[in-house]
């Protein structure tokens, strides 16, 4: 008999740390932690690991972001992803294809190119490319002038790709499970227990558990988790919409996202596309599909790949992204309530940061300090206002 | 090639059709009837494996008829994964077969029968990635075998015509079988404009397969006619209706909110918006799991009962039938009827059904074997043997030999519509099907889809739902009577075996979904996602029933509390092309009033929002330096424009504005930025005020829409008593810059021109040409000049007139990029260009628009802490030495090898005759006279010199004169 990915276990009373959340980030987390060494640890998750954005995701991966905060977090991200499904034995797929980041307007390619600068400048491969060495490697791309947003350029970015993002669910929980890390399924936190300025323990479906340390790690929902502490954060939860096409014969072997168009589009090894584009312009709790989405989403990609009308979309659906002023995250120590911490802020772009979020996070439970690493993600920006600027990177979902 | 086509039928009476369409298959040519699908035709022709599976390429046949699973996807005229038995037959069609080399017959890529249960479960995650360099090879290898169909990537232009369509009935009827078409004859009959839509050519639903005769109907004249005849007759009473539209061969691929409903019809896209929806979309044989359930050549009850009697194809010539309830006799009879040798009947049920049907197999000597079922179908790329047995799977009854075995086992409501992602279905114990009972409001739903039951009842049960609809009343309760119940079989007859497919689009088996419970995937959704059955292109509306029940039961769970996974739209495939529509894109192209005139004069354009803008008029470089030593136009209509009057208008741009604005007189203009909630800048723009308490506001192109919904939003916010007119697109505008400006302007119109009269930064009133126009002494480019706006529809008139006023002072237009250049010269910045989602308004040098020691305004809390921190960064004008490369906008700049700023414009000066930019730095890079070291974007480094003013007319003189 196949052996189990996580085992099932009661509820104790107690527990060190407390992990809300089983996505990519909290099943991440609470397997560093084990590697670490620490003991006692419980994930708490709502419904089953993956039912949030790590289950919806369209899996794109890659570290050529603006910012040098930004740049060397997802590239610390990106270089455990390289050696993940080796360390986990599970194979995740990771397909680093190479990554397109179209300009069509010159203040979007100047941006681009700044951030080719910046990149290389940290060691970080992304370069750009003109028109026609963009049509090289794509070259069922449309290029010409009469495109209604002719493209300009792209940044180049070769270690970028796509990965099978539910298998990095499952490899992540199982390595934590044979760390010693419990994963509770279907158990909600329904309030977060704090006495004079500490946290107590969480309240949950099925009772109350009192641990000294207790961790939000909810993405979508890091509001209303935060609200359950008393904590205010500016995180605020739009929908992400996303499609899949029937299966094709592999013809698109990179990522293609278009800033100016808002859509991208890569061919996973099963040979449907997966798409997507920008947050649904409103905040809400509801993960509906539109029809509207479908018909621009259509409308612009045709833009870049005519040759693609008779392609069928097969599946839409959505997901709930915290976003943050900055598109950047938050991981922190919460100051008011001493053993509360809160991981989030990802926005539409998280999934990239599962390893290096999960790494860091675990550091800074298991030593009581914030790494260097993620000192520049504390909600203290917004109060002094010294943001870790990244929307310009990151808006374009991906 | 056997002949399966029928010249008669014992039973019924077939269509008369001949054999006048021709296409070809695989290059082969094939007969075929003009109402026949590419499915049936193919069929007739005697060819059984049509398509290869996706994973383990296993042949798939002819199945349903009815298109819902997947087993055959084929190429038609170079579009891929086409369903073969949902589309019909054209003249001179050239169908190919997919995913199949050399041929779906033989398919060299087929992993066979021994291997399946080989493959460890979930093999891909368990393979290929240890070393870590093998799993970059081994994909592409996979990359190689994936995916069905194959995209046409040679082709550049596409000429299919894409359209949408719009509709807004009362009520929408979705799906015309005998209810759906009863529900749509009450809502008619109580004036309704009514909607009715419909998948199939013809209407009718599942009655125009059955020979079955009404009975017991409220209608009396429908009693006695076989239940086509009665569809047919509902139909003919439909047409009479005007406030009637039926749109058949149109399928209804999503429901959403506010019952948007979406539909395509071809290549056309229906955008249905309606009062109330009925949902009367049927339902389709149930998928029955059991050994080497998915070999061609094993067929469902109403797959062949399609074949005969809408394409009189013989299905087969001798067949196993295996059933659960009294219509397994209709199919049976009809199969009789078309010559085929029926061996048995395996009926489940312990007593033999009373039916005429029955009777007329009975007599036709087949045997009937009750508490039966099958247990394996035999044979690989075809049936030829079935074995029959008890329903538990234990013991086995007989053997057979045959090329058909058909599974009559019951049908599934098809939820997709109704669950889309909003209701979730749950297992009707009594019913024995999973059912939405109760919609939202506004959605209705009768028919097959509250389990299947007699067309008296049906049409009983449409009528009250089309009239309680139109009325707007609840629901009526659906019910079933006991004799319409089909209790159903197990979800898998659990004979022996490692090839019981519960979803044929993936391949995956009862043992692979077994394998996988046990590893803890151990809800129907991590099951789904782990195994991906459900996931391939049915999306599960084939196997839905058996995977929820399965999981259910393989996780120690009771049926009944059995759940689908969500349903998401789209209910068939939909392509771009239809989706997108006729336009390619979505966003418009905005021209300004004197578009035609930049065409006449050579311009090239580039896109400034939405907007088309000349880009140059062929010489950059000349235009630049013909305007600072002449004159120059250029077209500024695309700026935002905002009139701001009402009682609290100047309350209101306080608020809005960081700057004070109370002792702005009529006819004065100031510059002001815009800063957002977070104290960022992000945008600039001039306030005029033009009469008293009446405030133009002028912005960028490209942030005007962004600013209009911004002050509109503010204005529903807030309580301040403003009114806010768009003038964007009413007023078009030209900016006259140069020495001569003057001179010009003195000739147009007839108000006082001198500095006294008129100086830098105010607005005048005056007519030009007999068209009233509002001049405004601002400028952008350093040097002396004027902003004419004018009403749109004087465009061209206006330009011309200018034009050749301006003639005797050699006037030429200039375009954008000249203008960046003019800007640069003068260190101006632009925001979205030289700003970006974190630009400090201090540091950008824009500080002195800010009057902080005013009551609350946007982005104040913000900006004192930007004031507090004190300058880091600075937005800095630099130059370069002659001769050097210039950069491109968005280089690095770089301080001991660390980045330490970056240019955001960057150009080469004609008058200065070296490149010139703004860029931003570290404060301690920011004095005047650093030199700052610009990495060009190919390498190497170019240096500048920080500038403390404009390159140019640094004191302004010119602009002032
Ligand atoms: C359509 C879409 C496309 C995306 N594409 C990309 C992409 O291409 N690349 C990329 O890097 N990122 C992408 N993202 C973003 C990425 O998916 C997320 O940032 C990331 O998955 C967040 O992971 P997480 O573990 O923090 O949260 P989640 O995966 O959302 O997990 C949070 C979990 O918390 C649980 N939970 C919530 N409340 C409670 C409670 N009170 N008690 C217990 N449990 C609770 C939820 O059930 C959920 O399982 C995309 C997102 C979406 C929606």
């Amino acid at each position: 008999m196949a052996k189990q990915m996580w085992r099932t276990y009661d509820l104790k009373k107690t527990y060190d740390i407390v992990i809300i959340g089983g996505g990519a980030h909290g099943l991440a987390t609470a397997y560093y932690l084990a590697k670490m060494g620490v003991k006692n640890v419980a994930v708490l998750e709502a419904r089953y690991p993956g039912y949030g954005g790590s289950g919806r995701n369209t899996a794109i991966l890659r570290s050529n972001y603006r910012t040098e905060e930004g740049i060397k977090f997802y590239d610390q991200s990106l270089g455990l992803y390289e050696n993940l499904s080796t360390e986990l034995n599970y194979n995740l797929m990771f397909s680093q294809q190479g990554h397109f980041t179209l300009g069509h307007t010159e203040s979007s390619t100047s941006g681009l190119v700044t951030r080719a600068e910046n990149n290389k400048a940290l060691g970080v491969n992304s370069f750009m490319l003109t028109p026609q060495e963009i049509k090289k490697k794509l070259p069922e791309i449309n290029i010409s002038s009469h495109a209604r947003y002719p493209i300009l350029g792209a940044l180049y970015h070769p270690p970028g790709g796509i990965i099978r993002h539910d298998a990095v669910v499952w490899a992540y929980g199982r390595g934590a499970d044979k760390g010693g890390v419990e994963i509770h399924n279907l158990t909600e936190v329904q309030d977060i227990l704090v006495k004079n300025g500490k946290v107590e323990g969480v309240k949950t479906n099925r009772g109350t558990i009192y641990a000294k340390k207790v961790i939000s790690v909810v993405a979508g929902w890091s509001s209303e988790v935060c609200r359950l502490a008393g904590v205010k954060l500016p995180f605020v939860t739009h929908p992400l919409q996303a499609l899949v096409t029937e299966s094709y014969k592999p013809w698109l072997h990179h990522v293609v996202v278009s800033s100016t168009l808002h859509i991208y589009l890569s061919q996973t090894d099963r040979g449907e596309l997966v798409c997507g584009d920008g947050i649904d312009g409103y905040p809400h709790y509801g993960m509906r599909s539109t029809l509207g989405f479908m018909e621009a989403f259509s409308a612009h990609v045709l833009e870049l790949f005519p040759i693609l009308h008779n392609v069928k979309v097969q599946r839409q659906w959505a997901g709930l992204c915290d976003m943050t002023p900055d598109y950047s995250p938050i991981i922190s120590p919460i100051d008011e309530i001493e053993g509360f911490y809160v991981n989030g802020g990802w926005g539409t772009y998280g999934f990239k940061a599962s390893p290096a979020s999960g790494f860091n996070t675990a550091k800074m439970l298991a030593e009581g300090k914030v790494p260097d690493m993620i000192k520049p993600f504390s909600y203290n920006r917004f109060g002094e206002n010294r943001l870790v600027g990244e929307k310009a990177a990151a808006s374009v979902s991906s | 090639m056997p002949d399966k086509r029928l010249s008669s039928h014992a039973y019924i009476s077939l269509s008369e059709c001949d054999q006048a369409i021709a296409f070809t298959f695989n290059s082969k040519v094939i007969k075929a009837r003009s109402d026949d699908t590419i499915a049936s035709a193919l069929h007739a022709a005697g060819i059984g494996i049509l398509s290869r599976s996706f994973k383990y390429h296993r042949p798939r046949g002819l199945y349903d008829g009815y298109g819902l699973g997947a087993d055959l996807l084929l190429a038609v005229d170079g579009t891929p994964n086409v369903r073969g038995d949902k589309t019909r037959v054209e003249d001179g069609m050239d169908v190919r077969s997919q995913n199949a080399w050399p041929s779906p017959d033989f398919d060299a890529m087929a992993v066979n029968n021994t291997l399946v249960p080989l493959l460890p479960n979930g093999f891909y995650y368990k393979m290929f990635h240890r070393p870590k360099w093998l799993w970059p090879i081994a994909e592409k290898f996979i990359r190689k075998a994936a995916g069905i169909g194959a995209i046409d990537t040679t082709g550049e232009t596409v000429d299919t015509r894409y359209e949408k369509r719009y509709r807004f009935p009362d009520i929408c009827v979705i799906g015309g079988g005998p209810a759906g078409l009863a529900s749509c004859l009450a809502a008619c009959q109580e004036g309704k404009h009514v909607l009715l839509v419909e998948e199939d050519p013809q209407l009718g639903g599942h009655s125009v397969h059955t020979a079955t005769k009404v009975a017991n109907c409220q209608d009396d004249r429908l009693n006695g006619l076989s239940e086509q005849d009665a569809a047919g007759a509902i139909w003919d009473e439909l047409k009479t209706y005007k406030n009637l539209e039926i749109l058949t061969s149109t399928v209804v691929f999503a429901l959403y909110e506010d019952n948007l409903i979406a539909a395509q019809s071809k290549h056309d896209l229906y955008k249905i918006r309606a009062g109330a929806v009925i949902l009367a979309p049927g339902a389709t044989d149930r998928h029955l799991v059991f050994e080497n359930n998915d070999i061609p050549g094993i067929m469902t009850g109403r797959g062949v009962e399609r074949l005969i009697t809408m394409h009189g194809v013989k299905p087969g010539t001798r067949a196993v039938v295996i059933g659960n309830h009294d219509g397994v006799y209709h199919t049976a009879m009809l199969l009789q009827g078309a010559g085929v040798e029926v061996l048995v009947v395996a009926d489940s049920r312990s007593d033999a059904a009373t039916t005429e049907a029955a009777r007329i197999v009975n007599e036709n000597g087949t045997p009937i074997q009750p508490l039966s079922t099958i247990h394996a179908a035999k044979g690989r790329k075809s049936v030829n043997g079935a074995v029959i047995g008890d329903i538990a799977g234990k013991v086995e009854h007989a053997s057979y030999r045959c090329d058909l075995i058909v599974i009559a086992a019951g049908f599934k409501p098809q939820l997709s519509l109704l669950s889309m992602g909003r209701v979730q279905p749950g297992w009707d114990e009594e019913r024995q099907v999973f059912r939405v009972e109760k919609l939202p409001d506004g959605l209705y739903s009768t028919g097959d889809v509250h389990g299947t039951a007699s067309f008296a009842q049906l049409y009983k049960e449409g009528k009250a739902v089309g009239l309680a609809a139109a009325q707007g009343a609840e629901q009526p309760q659906s019910v079933r009577s006991k004799e319409d119940i089909i209790v159903a079989l197990p979800a898998d007859i659990p004979a022996k075996g490692k090839h019981h497919f519960i979803c044929k689009c993936m391949d995956v088996t009862r043992a692979e979904a077994c394998a996988s419970i046990a590893e803890g995937f151990d809800r129907v959704e991590t099951l789904k996602r782990y195994t991906s059955m459900g996931m391939g292109p049915c999306q599960g509306k084939m196997c839905y029933e058996a995977v929820a029940r399965l999981a259910a039961e393989d996780t120690g769970l009771s049926t009944s509390v059995a759940v689908p996974t969500t349903v998401r739209p789209p209910y068939i495939p939909v392509s771009f092309g239809v989706l997108a529509g006729r336009s390619q894109h979505l966003i418009p192209i905005r021209r300004t009033a004197m578009h035609d005139m930049h065409q006449q004069a050579g311009a090239t354009f580039l896109n400034a929002g939405q907007w088309k803008r000349p880009h140059s008029y062929g010489d950059v470089q000349r235009e630049a330096r013909s305007m600072r030593e002449g004159l120059g136009i250029i077209d500024v209509s695309t700026l935002g424009k905002l009139g701001i009057s009402g009682p609290d208008a100047i309350d209101f741009l306080q608020f809005m504005l960081p700057g004070k604005f109370r002792k702005l007189a009529t006819g004065k203009i100031r510059y002001s930025a815009m800063i957002g909630e977070d104290g960022i800048l992000f945008e600039d723009g001039t306030l005029a005020h033009v009469k008293e308490g009446y405030y133009y506001m002028s912005t960028t192109t490209g942030n005007q829409d962004a600013i209009r919904s911004l002050f509109w939003w503010w204005i529903v916010t807030t309580d301040f008593d403003v009114k806010i007119d768009n003038l964007g697109p009413i007023f078009a505008a030209v900016n006259i810059s140069g020495k001569n400006s003057r001179k010009l302007l003195e000739k147009l119109v007839d108000i006082d021109m001198s500095t006294e009269g008129f100086p830098y930064m105010s607005t005048r009133n005056a007519t030009i040409n007999g068209v009233p126009v509002m001049l405004f002494r601002i400028g952008f480019t350093g040097e002396l000049s004027y902003e004419i706006h004018f009403p749109s529809e004087y465009g061209e008139a206006m330009w011309t007139h200018i034009m050749a006023e301006g003639a005797e002072y050699s006037i030429k237009p200039f375009g954008i990029e000249t203008q960046r250049i003019l800007r640069l010269e003068k260190g101006h910045l632009l925001p979205g260009i030289d700003t970006d989602a974190l630009t400090n308004p201090y540091e950008a040098g824009v500080g002195f628009t800010i009057k902080d020691n005013k009551d609350d305004f946007i982005g104040k809390a913000f900006l004192k802490n930007f004031k507090d921190r004190g300058i880091e960064n600075k937005l800095i004008p630099y130059k370069l030495s002659a001769g050097d490369a210039i950069p491109s906008d968005g280089v690095a700049i770089l301080k001991a090898g660390k980045i330490t700023g970056r240019v955001t414009s960057s150009r080469m000066s004609p008058i200065l005759g070296y490149g010139i930019g703004l860029a931003w730095v570290n404060v301690d890079q920011s004095t005047p006279g650093t030199k700052i070291a610009i990495r060009l974007a190919g390498g190497g480094d170019v240096i500048g010199e920080v500038l403390d003013h404009a390159a140019y007319d640094p004191e302004g003189v010119l602009l002032k004169s």
